[in-house]
């Protein structure tokens, strides 16, 4: 653990030089350990304050180089921080060459920029800056530092960190509030390729970090995102091209569900062939047969798992993995990489007493839904004959149970053991479920299937109670003795749980997979053989557990890709300083989400135009509708920018990082 | 609850802002951005900050964008709340271009306001950021708009505007840091962009970052030139307009000043936009009638105001076969004054100059038409704003309040009618055709003239006009602002427009609060109805009301055109429209190369 010689952290002022080892209360410093291995933090700047570990850390070149940072990210929009950082950081520039300055008019201009700033940038930008000019002015003396490669710097907000994907959520609902669609949907597509897809079924763990939510509700940045998708890309005004091919090693993508496609994206961008080898007939994995058609219309998907294909990425259809080729053989054909993202394409079945899972009417969410899909393309949706219950309390029971009710001439029931707010699945979904006739019946676990000429006649359920907390205060469920009934049902869906095809690497077994059949990856997304990477839902590691969202895979993707390139183009052991800046940030909740927001009037969260529900049944048609320009004006004007600026110096350089 | 401003105690209700107190209170906290008219507060100027103390301690907000909370404590007016006001003015001005000589807002300059109302004596940071400043774009590719950002102050009224108001969303904010400043979308330059040249966008804008281009220097050089005949015109509102600019109240008819102070100037030939007025109704009331008859699928719009003309060609070109194909007064005033004009008065045509003294910026672009041009030439040769043209005559020494009223006394192209004048007015145009309509097909005269359902400022307003016995009756609606244009197009595209003829102005309230009328600092089309009153009276005072009674029309049909629509009328006197809206399309990578951010 780092020993703090001094800072300012939090606005209290600590100061070990003369000896001693105060620290900040509930901060664990060996947060700030190595930041690459064997390269240990000499400070840490950010909007909180800053922290040296280092008595010879010269500090007027580390404000410099953070403030330069701050001062590239001020948008410019309001007065304080548009002219305020400039200021700075010429006048931090100056002072760092031995020039003479004027420390009270710097005083000032700090002053001025982090009280009166609109945003997070100017807001919180100059915080360390004014703090050591306040209590460490004898430390800012001339002096450089190295060659500056032990620097990096990165701009977060509490949405980006949330989002797996560090999707720059800010930028992209500025660039909308300013004009800029193309920009807008450009913005997202630094991370991904599928935006109009993850604009329409993301979790949105992002709007749970929204600081908005605590002024009043949340920005509807999945909405947004949404909207720029759909106003600049489905529109042609950004149009996908022919990637500049310029390097030798070829990749082969093993899987095209969203993380495969993705992953393939960025490695296009970046150069490389990439060929996508593809157990089905089409594209899109996961979001394709198990996404219901009325939450992703496949056009939508087409088209961005087109780009990749615009981009030169060649797609190899009905080619499975341990069927029809394996890990060796494409090694042999001479790839220099392979990335395995083949997902959990098989559905789990109840796992009761003498079940059968042959019995007609009886079937897994995921078999479900990709008949329900592939009927409604084949323009024949199934009919399900009498009433259905579903069983399982997340978005794929949702999405089981909201497509039941479009095709089933009964009742559509859903059970499921805990309670609605222990539920996985968006609240959102649930209302939608409950709007479109589907009944909900929460603590109920299933126990057997009734059977009577090799039909189903319903399914033998028992009431839970929830039992009082345990140790670590989680409350589990128990079944109510006597409480057995039988919902009447001619068809049960089980929706609760995926599982990765066991034979996908029965030919490969030095690739490590976990107890369930996930590969086993690092923080790189390396697995156990030299030169395969994987992400996805077939995946098990430090940011991976099984089957997992959208937009997790698309994090995968994002910088599995960036390891790939390390990989093939320095054969260095993959470093991403960003992914290990997120991972300080989490360990040590740097972003201080304790931190008051500022007081703002009131503003509505546009709220979504939707198909009313009574005429949703029997169609597929697209149940929400895109925003308009006006509406997302003014939700995007809800955005605070809660942006910080996060630095860290380090003792040698840090890979992949310029001076 | 309560809140105390400077120690004085004051009940409010929740969700009321510091700043609404204090305007409330009659505490004068300095504000640049903000823009009452149009509700927009984007709080980036910073000027109205102010301290408060509550039981979360003291800090600086904005009190724009701050809501009072129950016992808060707020201090407007301490030597450091001062200090930081004034900090935060010394910093806007910082990164502005400071040759206020040479700005079109010299004079009436709301940041200058600004400077003055916080003591602003020096400036430490001037000379820092000054080079920044300087490499923002100044961009004269439009025809009749300046963009300089370098004077831009990001309060963002002009994208409000844009927006809020006209829908057409041209504008767009660009850049970050010091380079942060309005910029037209993924065009080019704003000249190529989707802007339609309407210029409400300069009414707000509180410097002289948009504005219109200054053509004032090209009427000098035409007026000392002896080999040039001079010919202005001036459009019907500018007679109710002009006057404020020289401390006349607004709505104020100055219209025989300017004869006089446009003779005083020397100009040659000074002829009534009024005439080309009633020759527009002539042509287009014909067309309309021809297309009922011939069962052309309706309804018809009007084509007189050029920011709709732009807006229809650059933003909803299937409206295009809607719209007449009659020239607007300007465009028919041009091409009769390099024609008609010349073979009556026995002037050399090529050594004509048109000069147009027009409400409006659209009006340039609309003189630089293609369609407009007889071999190359240009009909109109410059349009001058009625802020341009009071600065001529400022240039000029010439004060219109002493000049004495001159009556026009040209016998062609000068005389007016009521129904001429009501052209500057929302509404004014529908009602002039009525009332030529309504005379041509039943061969007399509307008993009641003034159609009270066109007139006011509702957004879209309709009547029903019934021609007689065995004529049926036709209908027709009215709008202002393009947001309501285009609702009454895209139903017109939809085949559910109960309506037979649209006016259209770009504008809301029509010409006489025009994108080159007088602005007002802070405020938004205050005078529109004092101005409309102005035109209404004036058409009451008329003593012909329908164009065709205009007599100078008559002779101008009987002499040189023979009839409405004739083959002649159509050569000269009407026009066409060109699809000139883009779907900008970029590649990813192209685009990406101008996004603005980093890891």
């Amino acid at each position: 653990m780092p020993r703090l010689v001094y800072g300012v952290w939090d606005g209290t002022v600590y100061d070990n030089r003369a000896g001693g080892d105060s620290t900040p209360p509930g901060l664990d410093l060996s947060v700030f350990d190595d930041f690459n291995e064997g390269n240990p933090a000499r400070s840490f700047l950010s909007d909180r304050g800053f922290l040296v570990f280092d008595p010879e850390l010269p500090l007027l070149w580390a404000l410099w180089k953070h403030f330069d940072k701050v001062a590239s990210e001020s948008c410019g929009k309001c007065s304080p921080c548009r002219t305020g950082a400039p200021l700075l950081r010429d006048a931090l520039a100056a002072a760092r060459d031995g020039d003479a300055v004027d420390w009270q008019d710097l005083r000032d201009i700090a002053a001025q920029m982090c009280r009166t700033s609109l945003c997070g940038v100017g807001k919180t930008g100059a915080l360390p800056l004014l703090a050591a000019l306040t209590h460490f002015p004898a430390a800012l003396r001339p002096g450089e530092c190295g060659d500056g490669r032990g620097f990096y710097s990165a701009i977060t907000s509490p949405c980006i960190e949330a989002c797996p994907g560090l999707v720059n959520i800010p930028r992209y609902i500025d660039y909308i509030k300013d004009g800029h669609d193309d920009l807008a949907a450009n913005t997202v597509l630094r991370s991904y390729p599928l935006v109009g897809s993850c604009g329409r079924v993301c979790v949105r763990s992002c709007e749970r970090a929204c600081r908005r939510g605590r002024v009043d509700a949340p920005v509807s940045i999945r909405n947004l995102k949404r909207y720029a998708a759909d106003r600049a890309i489905a529109s042609g005004m950004l149009k996908p091209q022919a990637a500049a091919p310029g390097k030798e090693a070829r990749v082969a993508v093993v899987g095209a569900g969203p993380v495969g496609i993705s992953c393939a994206y960025h490695l296009l961008e970046r150069g490389y062939p990439v060929d996508i080898f593809e157990a089905k007939a089409e594209a899109g994995g996961m979001i394709r047969y198990g996404i219901p058609i009325y939450r992703l219309p496949k056009d939508t998907l087409q088209e961005e798992t087109d780009i990749v294909k615009a981009m030169g990425g060649k797609f190899f259809f009905n080619q499975k993995l341990g069927r029809d080729f394996d890990v060796d053989e494409l090694f042999r054909r001479g790839y220099g990489a392979v990335f395995i993202s083949c997902g959990c394409p098989n559905g789990a079945y109840l796992g009761m007493d003498g079940e059968d899972t042959s019995l007609p009417g009886y079937e897994n969410g995921i078999e479900f839904l990709e008949r329900v899909y592939m009927g409604v393309e084949a323009g024949a949706p199934p009919v399900l004959d009498g009433d259905v219950v579903v069983v399982g309390g997340g978005n794929v029971a949702m999405d089981c149970c909201r497509a039941a009710a479009r095709v089933a001439t009964g009742t559509t029931h859903l059970i499921y053991r805990r309670t609605e707010s222990d539920a996985p699945a968006d609240p959102e979904e649930i209302a939608a479920a409950r709007a479109e006739g589907v009944q909900f019946h929460f603590l109920c676990g299933q126990d057997a299937l009734e059977v009577e000429n090799g039909e189903i006649t319903g399914l033998r359920v028992l009431d839970m109670e929830r039992t009082e907390p345990d140790a670590s205060g989680r409350r589990g469920v128990r079944p109510i003795a006597g409480s057995a009934h039988v919902i009447p049902c001619r068809h049960v869906i089980a929706a609760i749980g995926q599982k990765t095809d066991a034979a996908m690497l029965r030919n490969d077994e030095s690739i490590e997979r976990d107890r369930k059949n996930c590969i086993l990856i690092n923080a790189a997304h390396e697995t156990s053989r030299k030169g395969v990477f994987a992400g996805g839902d077939c995946t098990s590691g430090p940011r991976a557990s099984g089957p997992t969202t959208m937009i997790m895979g698309m994090g995968h993707a994002y910088f599995a890709a960036r390891s790939i390139d390390q990989f093939l183009s320095t054969d260095q052991v993959p470093f991403d300083s960003r992914w290990r800046l997120s991972e300080w940030i989490a360990r040590g909740r740097l972003l201080d989400d304790a931190a008051p927001v500022p007081a703002k009037p009131r503003q509505e969260r546009v709220g979504v135009r939707e198909i009313a529900p009574e005429s949703r049944a029997g169609n597929f048609d697209e149940v929400e509708q895109t925003m308009t320009r006006e509406e997302a004006w003014a939700e995007a004007s809800r955005c605070m920018r809660c942006y910080r600026v996060l630095s860290v110096i380090t003792r040698d350089p840090i890979p992949g990082n310029p001076a | 609850m309560k809140a105390y401003l400077n120690g004085q105690e004051y009940a409010f209700e929740e969700g009321e802002t510091i700043l609404q107190l204090a305007r409330r209170a009659g505490v004068f906290i300095p504000t640049l951005c903000r823009f009452e008219p149009l509700a927009h507060k984007p709080a980036t100027c910073r000027v109205c900050i102010v301290e408060v103390s509550d039981d979360k301690g003291t800090r600086m907000v904005a009190s724009c964008e701050t809501p009072l909370a129950d016992g808060m404590r707020i201090d407007t007016f301490s030597r450091h709340v001062r200090d930081m006001q004034r900090t935060q003015v010394e910093m806007i001005f910082a990164d502005h271009d400071q040759e206020c000589v040479s700005c079109a807002r010299h004079g009436d300059c709301e940041l200058q306001d600004l400077g003055e109302a916080v003591g602003l004596a020096r400036n430490r940071f001037l000379h820092r950021l000054r080079p920044s400043a300087a490499e923002r774009p100044l961009d004269d590719s439009a025809t009749g708009m300046t963009r300089d950002m370098r004077k831009c102050i990001r309060c963002l009224r002009c994208v409000e505007v844009c927006r809020q108001i006209q829908g057409v969303a041209a504008l767009t904010v660009d850049g970050k840091g010091l380079g942060a400043c309005i910029g037209v979308g993924m065009a080019d330059n704003h000249g190529a962009s989707a802007c339609i040249q309407c210029g409400q966008c300069t009414l707000v804008c509180p410097t002289g970052a948009l504005a219109e281009r200054d053509q004032n220097d090209t009427v000098l050089d035409m007026l000392a030139d002896p080999e040039v005949t001079t010919v202005f015109s001036f459009a019907p509102s500018v007679r109710v307009l002009l006057g404020e600019e020289f401390g006349f109240a607004p709505g104020v008819n100055v219209e025989g000043k300017i004869v006089g102070a446009l003779r005083r100037i020397g100009a040659d030939v000074v002829l009534d936009t009024d005439f080309a007025a009633d020759v527009t109704i002539m042509e287009e009331g014909t067309e309309l009638l021809g297309r009922l008859r011939n069962g052309t699928p309706g309804p018809m719009f009007t084509s007189c105001c050029p920011g709709w003309i732009n807006y229809a060609e650059k933003h909803c070109p299937e409206i295009l076969p809607h719209i007449s194909s009659t020239r607007s007064p300007q465009g028919i005033l041009g091409a009769l004054a390099k024609s008609y004009l010349p073979q009556a008065m026995g002037l050399d045509a090529k050594r004509l100059r048109t000069i147009s003294i027009m409400p409006c910026i659209a009006k340039k672009d609309e003189a630089a038409r293609p369609q407009l041009a007889r071999d190359g030439v240009p009909d109109t040769d410059v349009v001058l704003t009625v802020r341009e043209f009071a600065r001529l005559l400022r240039r000029m020494g010439v004060d219109l309040a002493a000049v004495e009223p001159e009556p026009f006394d040209n016998p062609f192209m000068s005389a007016s009618t009521g129904a001429a004048v009501i052209f500057g007015s929302t509404g004014g145009v529908m009602e002039a055709a009525v009332r030529t309509v309504h005379a041509v097909v039943t061969g007399r005269e509307l008993e009641h003239i003034e159609i009270i359902p066109l007139r006011g400022m509702d957004g879209v307003r309709e009547a029903e006009i019934d021609l007689g016995e065995g004529h049926g009756s036709i209908r027709v609606a009215i709008c202002h602002g393009l947001r309501n244009a285009r609702a009454l197009a895209e139903q017109a595209l939809a085949g559910e427009s109960p309506y037979d003829f649209i006016e259209v102005m770009a504008c809301p309230g029509g010409c006489v609060d025009g994108g080159g009328t007088s602005r007002v600092k802070g405020q938004y089309h205050p005078h529109a109805r004092t101005r409309q009153q102005g035109l209404y009276s004036l058409d009451r005072a008329m003593p012909r009301r329908q164009s065709h009674n205009n007599p100078q029309v008559k002779k101008l049909y009987a002499d040189y055109l023979d009839e409405p629509n004739s083959h002649k009328a159509h050569e000269l006197l009407h026009t066409g429209y060109s699809d000139r809206s883009e779907s900008p399309s970029e590649t990813i990578l192209a685009n990406k190369q101008r996004l603005t951010l980093t890891e």
